[in-house]
């Protein structure tokens, strides 16, 4: 896609070629990004290079920052969240490891913010070219502390901009940190994809302290989500990592810190209804689910297709909000059902999976830097039949 | 003629965060002092403090300053006020930004942000309360604890320590200056000047820790430490050759058993970016 | 040179001071962590350590008479325990300035 240096706009609406990661930067950018902080690592740099050469030309230039490092990126991120504007960063493993401090700070001063970890293989430096799903259980405790934050996993091109755009709502209606989980195949992945005029979408921005937003048509209520004051507003703005009250200021006691940190778990619960569903494909009649997300499920897909044509009653239940996971959903969906739980990592998806619904499932681990092709997951559908 | 107690509060009160007051510092820690410099610098400037500055503190007995203020503010992670601070500025680059953060916090764990922050040069004033003891912790070294001084963590030997003001110089930050916090006479101007310098300000701000480092190494009390500050400093005379800001001249002295010995204190640079 | 006024309430001291009684000296006794630097800084030797503590266990400064508003002390306490005003700023009746 060439891009020109005359003034931009947000929305390049129309259909494109291209590959996930530049879907991710124009998704971002659709939604309002006005602060990038990034580093480069890959599988994730085409995003921060893509979000440099547009973000200074639009009609309301944002601010591009190639940061010293990985946690000067998520900390200069945050910062720019509190003068209320939108901001994200985008990294892979080692990165998202360095940034969990940060990520910390993030969820305890409840500020939004998106940061897109296009997964590798691991651990350490490991396969820096090659997929991987190996930082599901991270994203959910990565940091220390408890703490819950929206994770979503695009499984195609098209996904990685509507989700992201999903993502920055979800960042601002519910003053979170939200991840988007992509991987390395996503990432260079070009596939036909859709960006639509602008103003199609909603699009939400947070609210100031006393205003209800509303959010897919519901009012998102000050009682589980505090408006944000911001930096140069009325009255002073403040917050701190340490345990605090409504007003940001410090208060280590009992009471207000249990009363502020359930509160951010309720937030997330309350609304959980609004973020992305998973999707059910071909599940009515199946006898055996696969579970999974991301590249992993256009495979599963694909044996699933194949599976059918031999009579076979396989369906796919595939993830597109990892975290919070929805537990119930697929308790009913595995009713009386086999399940097969597919992914690029050694035992991972199992936990969620295995505790929502108290019994052992079948399982393909597949974390060595490929995605798990149909005749692996084929071979345990048969396993299973027997 | 009858006090109206009612009326009676201090002069700066609307600028302080009552509510949290009185601050969990030490009798006679130099933090009350430099905040207070801080707050009367700031109002030289004219500027609004709750709409037009923001000041962002890190970790440390410095770092719950941003909670006693009426500033707009922040308390980060360790070592992160200038990435935050970076991001602040460049959200909205209509507020002026004033990193108030400890040596160990901004040159240990923070010190690759520091550079980084001189080198580019985004509007940042960067004011370092330099009492070479990471107090918060309970008195371990910090990397600008002196030689032969005491610590929990260096019982007699200890590491060089970092020249803030030469590291500044080098790292081409735009303005640079070292005072101590008894120089409560003349910090709010050159706070003001450094709020004002568009580019990189920062100040060595020699503070004490008469509790701890104070009272293991030479000036164990507040009236001794705030004596000891003034006698010790020594105004640089700028040289037309410049080596009034060779390390060497704009280094510090301290003896163990006497305090600070040698501070040069003035601005050894001032320059808009 | 005899007393001058000096009041209290639980929180506060207050001393009428200056050459023309026209300001006051306020301590704030919650405040103070008995730290002494004001009484070292004065530069007309105006302030004492008191001989009883407060609330919180320290000794506060007790002002001699001697005091001109100059606020050296203001500026060098840690604490926010002193501050100076008019007279007029804070009497009973009196405009607020």
């Amino acid at each position: 896609m060439k891009v020109q240096m005359k003034k931009q706009s947000r929305a390049l609406s129309g259909r494109h070629l291209d590959s996930g990661n530049i879907a991710v930067a124009e998704g971002a950018i659709y939604s309002g990004l006005h602060g990038y902080y990034g580093y480069p690592i890959a599988p994730s740099t085409s995003v921060m290079e893509r979000i440099v050469k547009r973000l200074p030309n639009l009609e309301d230039p944002g601010y591009f920052l190639q940061c010293e490092d990985e946690i000067a990126s998520i900390t200069s991120t945050i910062g720019c969240s509190w003068t209320r504007k939108k901001a994200m960063t985008a990294t892979s493993g080692p990165g998202f490891s360095l940034m969990q401090e940060g990520i910390g700070l993030a969820v305890m001063t409840e500020t939004p913010l998106v940061l897109v970890n296009v997964m590798r293989g691991g651990p350490s430096t490991g396969l820096p070219t090659f997929p991987g799903q190996q930082e599901l259980m991270q994203a959910h405790f990565g940091s220390h502390g408890d703490y819950i934050i929206p994770t979503f996993a695009p499984w195609s091109v098209q996904e990685c901009f509507d989700l992201m755009v999903e993502a920055f709502n979800t960042a601002e209606a519910l003053r979170t940190p939200v991840f988007l989980l992509s991987d390395q195949v996503l990432s260079s992945l070009k596939e036909k994809f859709v960006i639509p005029e602008e103003g199609a979408l909603e699009i939400v921005n947070r609210a100031h302290p006393g205003e209800t937003i509303t959010w897919k048509g519901e009012e998102i209520s000050e009682e589980y989500v505090l408006g944000m004051n911001c930096f140069g507003e009325e009255r002073k703005a403040f917050s701190t990592g340490l345990s605090h009250d409504e007003s940001g200021h410090v208060d280590l006691s009992a009471g207000t810190f249990s009363r502020m940190t359930s509160r951010m778990f309720s937030k997330i619960e309350k609304y959980q209804h609004l973020l992305p569903k998973a999707v059910h494909h071909r599940l009515d009649d199946a006898e055996i689910v696969i579970v999974s997300f991301g590249s992993t499920a256009r495979s599963a897909y694909e044996a699933v297709e194949i599976a059918r044509e031999s009579g076979k009653k396989v369906g796919l239940f595939r993830l597109r909000t990892l975290w919070p996971f929805p537990t119930k959903e697929l308790e009913e969906v595995t009713k009386d059902r086999e399940v097969i739980v597919v992914e690029m990592a050694r035992d991972q998806l199992t936990w969620p999976v295995e505790r929502a619904i108290l019994r052992r499932v079948y399982y393909i681990a597949y974390p060595q830097g490929v995605i798990p092709p149909p005749s692996v997951i084929l071979g345990k559908i048969a396993e299973v039949g027997e | 003629m009858e006090i109206d107690f009612s009326k009676l509060h201090h002069n700066l009160e609307d600028k302080l965060t009552s509510k949290m007051l009185p601050h969990i510092w030490c009798s006679g820690c130099s933090l009350g002092t430099n905040l207070q410099s801080l707050v009367r610098g700031a109002t030289l400037t004219g500027l609004d403090m709750d709409k037009e500055m923001v000041m962002i503190s890190g970790i440390g007995c410095t770092g719950r300053a941003s909670g006693y203020v009426e500033f707009d503010g922040f308390h980060t992670t360790h070592g992160r006020a200038i990435p935050f601070a970076t991001g602040v500025k460049t959200g909205n680059p209509n507020l002026e930004v004033i990193v108030f953060s400890g040596d160990g916090d901004l040159f240990s764990i923070g010190g690759n942000h520091f550079i980084h922050a001189a080198r580019r040069k985004i509007d940042l004033t960067i004011i370092c309360t330099n009492n070479s003891v990471y107090g918060l912790t309970g008195g371990q070294a910090s990397p600008t604890s002196f030689e032969k001084t005491t610590t929990t963590t260096t019982v007699v030997e200890n590491l060089r320590p970092f020249n803030l003001v030469d590291l500044a110089l080098g790292a081409g930050a735009d303005f640079v200056a070292r005072y101590t916090s008894a120089h409560f006479k003349i910090l709010p101007r050159i706070i003001k000047t450094a709020i004002e310098t568009d580019g990189v300000a920062f100040i060595d701000l020699i503070s004490g820790c008469p509790a701890i480092y104070g009272k293991k190494n030479g000036y164990p009390t507040p009236e001794y430490m705030v004596k000891n500050f003034l006698e010790a400093s020594v105004e640089i005379e700028v040289k037309e050759d410049g080596s009034h800001l060779l390390p060497e001249n704009t280094m510090m002295h301290f003896d163990r058993t006497k305090g600070y010995t040698k501070i040069p204190v003035g601005i050894f640079r001032r320059q808009d970016k | 040179m005899t007393e001058l006024p000096v009041s209290h309430n639980k929180r506060f001291d207050a001393y009428v001071v200056g050459k023309r009684s026209n300001r006051v000296f306020v301590v704030d006794r919650d405040r103070c962590k008995g730290c002494r630097i004001c009484v070292s800084v004065c530069p007309y030797e105006a302030l004492a350590m008191s001989t009883d503590k407060t609330d919180r266990g320290y000794f506060y400064p007790v002002e001699n008479g001697k005091c001109t508003a100059c606020k050296q002390c203001l500026y060098a306490c840690p604490d926010f325990v002193l501050s100076v005003h008019k007279v007029e700023e804070v009497v009973v009746g009196g405009d607020k300035q």
